[in-house]
């Protein structure tokens, strides 16, 4: 049977010899210990969270739509500004790439599942109350909170109580990700092929390990400083209160040293699927294998030391920002390389540019732009001007949405034929990837401009020589968001229902990795016996 | 897969959780106790 | 023409017909706002300190380099796109790796990134060098709007509240906006002189805000419970408009920074004003109050200060003294009442930080009220004696 949604009409007999006995109705998905339901269930969690962050977007660029305020109050305003942050960090991107990991690593490193597969099903379905809680602080009295998805005290003391909501739901998101990173780490240590040495293991797994090394280190951080957060506003602590000798400044401290890292942990594993991608379509072996891991190992622990850049105004002293503008800017050293490693890649390869290759290069393009505005943050005395203005909103879209969206769509076209077992229209999905990047860019350009000219973020109203740059912005994201209703119309849901070609074990000529020696759709169950592999462990023999 | 691989997993995943709870609550401690 | 040109044509008179009437639109409604933003800005406000000069320069050159290093990537990307293809016959070649091809453009990057750390290091300490300052004043962070101190310098003990304008706030509101100063407009201007180094010390009351001036090139968190400072030297006269810039609750958007920067002749004009005005609207130590005017004085002043320990009905409690039917507030000899206050008793403390008037006014109060009614009356000028 497919191994994505059960379809009724296909004969069971089609099962493997091996195991015929695991449920089916709604039992399969609330007791899923399997690595590919579980990562359905991820990628379709991710996917619906994207469209609730999304609506909250829409809803803010109809208030900034035009100066003067039209539909919403300030307070409203806010709450959908921090509500869409946390919604799209912890409800659409980090899911999203876990459904990835869960997918395609032990697929990838020929693997039965996942180390700990009850375990993976209890991360999960974590996710469906802190959601719902999420969601439903909305309507709680006060509101959602409303103090920005960095959540800095001591407004967050004077919040309702959606804000201890939104607490309580972090922590169990966060819950939620370690358990996750552990499984992870574990299964890539423990669980690889014999043959396929670190060294040997494809990029997504690399970039998945070093990630989930990240999160282990710092959601516990994040834990403290809401914690924290919880006792100042309930258990007379004072961590943060002035009025009681705390100090507002630590906080910021303490979440931006999980609130760095957690955009690397972003990121990586976007750059794990585009390092798949662009050597497929190449026809040529990722340039540089060793650098990439090496770079992706410098830039995960360069992460640990660069928070303050968050900071530069907060009044710390001169060595501080100097020393947080220095290693800041170093990073864009390995990502340079990354970023050069791809290009040679694709130079003097044999490409063809299918959908997901389209994505990957947008990426590419994109996303450097992105580092680039990000570069330019970096500069304290630059940065004195932009902090907390439209120029930072738009540098992290740039690497975010262009980023990380891009990568994860990249993903969906490149192994989806796998997931599903059927290829989608690749004139539809074209369509998506153009759509997608005209409307990104029409959203987003224009508010370097706005920052540049000082326009402040989280502002429901705004002075009125800003208002054509809003309205372009405006209409573009419109655009990007009925794009992804597009995307979801006529390519997910055909997928899902297993509607299209049906897809050959390998649809892509130049695609190697192990999850391309399964069928497509994969079976249920993969790799029960470690498969034998070639020197290369990228090829099973015998 | 085997019980030995199992027992392998679970060792590692403790490990792991020790160094997540250490990590989190040594910055609470030092926060506690030092106050920044 | 075959259709082909034709439909680009045509698409681009569209496209044309569609801009000029959105921008011809937009265009009708704002002007420019000197010192503030401009419609359809792309660049930094221009410069009117040094600072904000070589903060613009940095960004200029950082530009120019990410547009080199873009051009160069992308074309080279480019490039390999509509060469490489297996559409155009190419065949893929077989290198995947290069030792010197990576320590090469590992080393590249970091030297352009060490330049560039080390052009910015001046502007980074020069930005923080808040040292001898001709005049000082203190930004306060309200929810939501700003109180200036004039600490030391020219000017020292003005202090006001600027707030934004309440038509601008309820255009707001209604959704018409209208004004090229629209949400920028307070009601007390900062006022500061020209080529003066000014230093901002920044504090909040409640929440962090953030005090901004992009022509300045300022911008610094107002965090409660601490002191920060920034600081500035403005070439130029004129009005500069900044917002806040740290989300700080509901009215985050609506308290404007308004700082008008005059000549030094026309500032110290100013600044003499404002002291002026300042000492009218305080209390004159030697005006003669009428009883009922100064007995009902007396009362704020006790309920504000007094009340806490002596209670609202002049009975104390405990160690405290009463004061109803005390023998100390009945007396007609004044000073020795006042000197209690001036000074302080055991473990109540001095009180001589309040105005003479004050003073004045509580002891009297104390005098005529509750079972008290000696009906004496304790003018400013005996409180001004008994201090020396």
């Amino acid at each position: 049977m497919s191994a994505v949604l059960d379809h009724h009409g296909h004969a069971h007999g089609h099962d493997h010899a091996h195991d015929d006995h695991h449920p089916h109705g709604w039992r399969r998905w609330v007791f899923a210990t399997n690595h590919k339901d579980i990562g359905t269930l991820y990628l379709l969690f991710a996917f619906t969270m994207l469209i609730v962050g999304g609506i909250l977007a829409l809803m803010i660029r109809l208030e900034l739509f035009q100066p003067g305020l039209q539909y919403f109050n300030p307070e409203v305003f806010n709450s959908f500004t921090t509500m869409h942050g946390l919604i799209m960090v912890f409800g659409a991107i980090m899911p999203a790439f876990v459904g990835f990991a869960n997918w395609m690593i032990p697929l990838q490193i020929g693997a039965s599942d996942m180390a700990f597969a009850r375990m993976n099903n209890f991360s999960f379905w974590l996710m469906i109350p802190a959601a719902i809680m999420l969601v439903a602080s909305f309507f709680m009295p006060g509101g959602a909170p409303a103090a920005g998805w960095t959540l800095y005290a001591p407004l967050t003391l004077q919040m309702g109580p959606s804000m201890d909501a939104g607490i309580f739901a972090m922590h169990i998101l966060g819950a939620s990700s370690i358990m996750g990173s552990i499984n992870i780490v574990v299964t890539i240590l423990n669980m690889r092929s014999p043959g396929m040495t670190l060294m040997k293991m494809p990029m997504f797994a690399w970039t998945w390990l070093i990630t989930a090394y990240l999160l282990i280190a710092v959601m516990p951080v994040l834990a403290g400083a809401i914690t924290m957060t919880l006792t100042d506003r309930h258990f007379g602590t004072s961590f943060f209160n002035p009025a009681g000798g705390g100090d507002p400044v630590m906080y910021q401290h303490v979440f931006w040293f999980f609130g760095h890292p957690e955009v690397y942990i972003m990121i990586l594993p976007a750059f794990g699927i585009v390092s798949h991608i662009v050597p497929a379509f190449a026809r040529k072996r990722l340039f540089g294998y060793s650098s990439m891991v090496y770079a992706t190992a410098s830039i995960a622990i360069l992460s640990f030391i660069v928070w303050a850049h968050h900071m530069y105004t907060t009044g710390m002293p001169v060595t501080g920002q100097l020393f947080f503008m220095y290693a800041t800017m170093l990073i864009s050293v390995p990502t340079g390389v990354k970023v050069f490693n791809w290009l040679a890649t694709m130079w003097r390869g044999s490409m063809t540019f299918e959908t997901p290759m389209l994505w990957a290069v947008g990426f590419i393009f994109v996303f450097t732009i992105g580092g680039f505005t990000g570069l330019i943050c970096s500069m304290a005395p630059i940065d004195i001007n932009l902090q907390d203005t439209y120029y930072v909103v738009a540098h992290f879209h740039y690497v975010l949405v262009a980023g990380s969206l891009f990568a994860l769509f990249a993903g969906v076209y490149y192994w989806g034929p796998k997931w599903s077992g059927v290829m989608y229209s690749e004139a539809r999905g074209k369509f998506h990837f153009w759509g997608s990047l005209i409307t990104f860019n029409v959203t987003f350009f224009p508010m370097h401009f706005l920052g540049l000219a000082g326009m402040p973020r989280r502002y429901a109203d705004y002075p009125m020589q800003f208002a054509d740059f809003n309205a372009l912005a405006s209409v573009g994201a419109l655009g990007f968001g009925l794009m992804q209703v597009y995307f979801f119309l006529f390519v997910v849901v055909p997928m899902l229902r297993g509607k299209g070609e049906p897809a050959p074990q390998k649809p892509w000529e130049g695609a190697e990795g192990l999850e391309w020696e399964v069928p497509s759709p994969a079976p249920f169950h993969t790799f029960e016996e470690p498969p034998k592999l070639n020197a290369a462990a990228n090829k099973i023999i015998g | 897969m085997n019980p030995e691989q199992a027992q392998r997993n679970k060792r590692l995943g403790w490990i792991l959780f020790s160094v997540a709870l250490v990590f989190g609550l040594g910055f609470v401690a030092k926060i506690a106790l030092f106050a920044h | 023409m075959d259709t082909k040109s034709t439909l680009w044509r045509r698409a681009g008179q569209f496209g044309l017909a569609a801009a000029t009437s959105l921008t011809a639109t937009a265009a009708l409604a704002v002007n420019d706002l000197p010192g503030g933003p401009a419609v359809r800005q792309l660049d930094f406000t221009p410069a009117v300190t040094k600072i904000a000069e070589n903060q613009a320069w940095l960004h200029y050159v950082m530009l120019v380099i990410c547009s080199v290093i873009c051009v160069a990537v992308f074309g080279v990307m480019f490039y390999s796109i509509i060469k490489h293809r297996k559409s155009r016959g190419h065949k893929p070649a077989n290198f995947h790796e290069s030792v010197a091809v990576e320590i090469a453009w590992t080393i590249v990057p970091f030297i352009i990134v060490i330049g560039m750390g080390a052009m910015a290091t001046k502007t980074v300490v020069a930005m923080k060098d808040t040292t001898n300052a001709d005049l000082t004043i203190k930004a306060t962070g309200y929810q939501w709007k700003w109180g200036y101190d004039y600490l030391n310098g020219e000017g020292a003990g003005i202090k006001f509240l600027s707030t934004l304008d309440t038509a601008q706030r309820n255009l707001s509101d209604t959704g018409t906006p209208a004004g090229d100063n629209y949400l920028l407009k307070v009601d007390n201007p900062l006022v500061v002189p020209v080529d003066r180094k000014v230093r901002i010390i920044t504090t909040a009351n409640d929440v962090i805000h953030a005090f901004m001036v992009p022509a300045f090139g300022i911008k610094q968190d107002a965090i409660p419970g601490f002191v920060r400072d920034t600081w500035f030297r403005a070439e130029k006269t004129g009005d500069f408009y900044g917002q806040c810039a740290e989300l700080c609750g509901k009215e985050h958007a609506y308290m404007p920074i308004h700082v008008k920067v005059l000549s030094q002749a026309d500032y110290a004009v100013w600044a003499e004003g404002e002291l002026k005005k300042a000492a009218a609207l305080a209390d004159d130590p030697k005006k003669e109050w009428q009883l009922d005017a100064l007995v009902a004085r007396g009362e704020k002043v006790y309920a504000a200060n007094c009340a806490a320990c002596h209670q609202a009905t002049g009975k104390g409690a405990g160690p405290i003294m009463p004061l109803d039917g005390s023998a100390l507030v009945q007396n007609t000899d004044h000073n020795a009442q006042i000197q209690v206050l001036l000074n302080g008793r055991n473990a109540m403390p001095a009180w001589k930080q309040l105005s003479d008037t004050e003073l004045a006014a509580v002891i009297t109060y104390t005098k005529n009220s509750w079972s008290n009614k000696t009906g004496q009356i304790v003018q400013p000028a005996e409180v001004v004696a008994a201090r020396k």
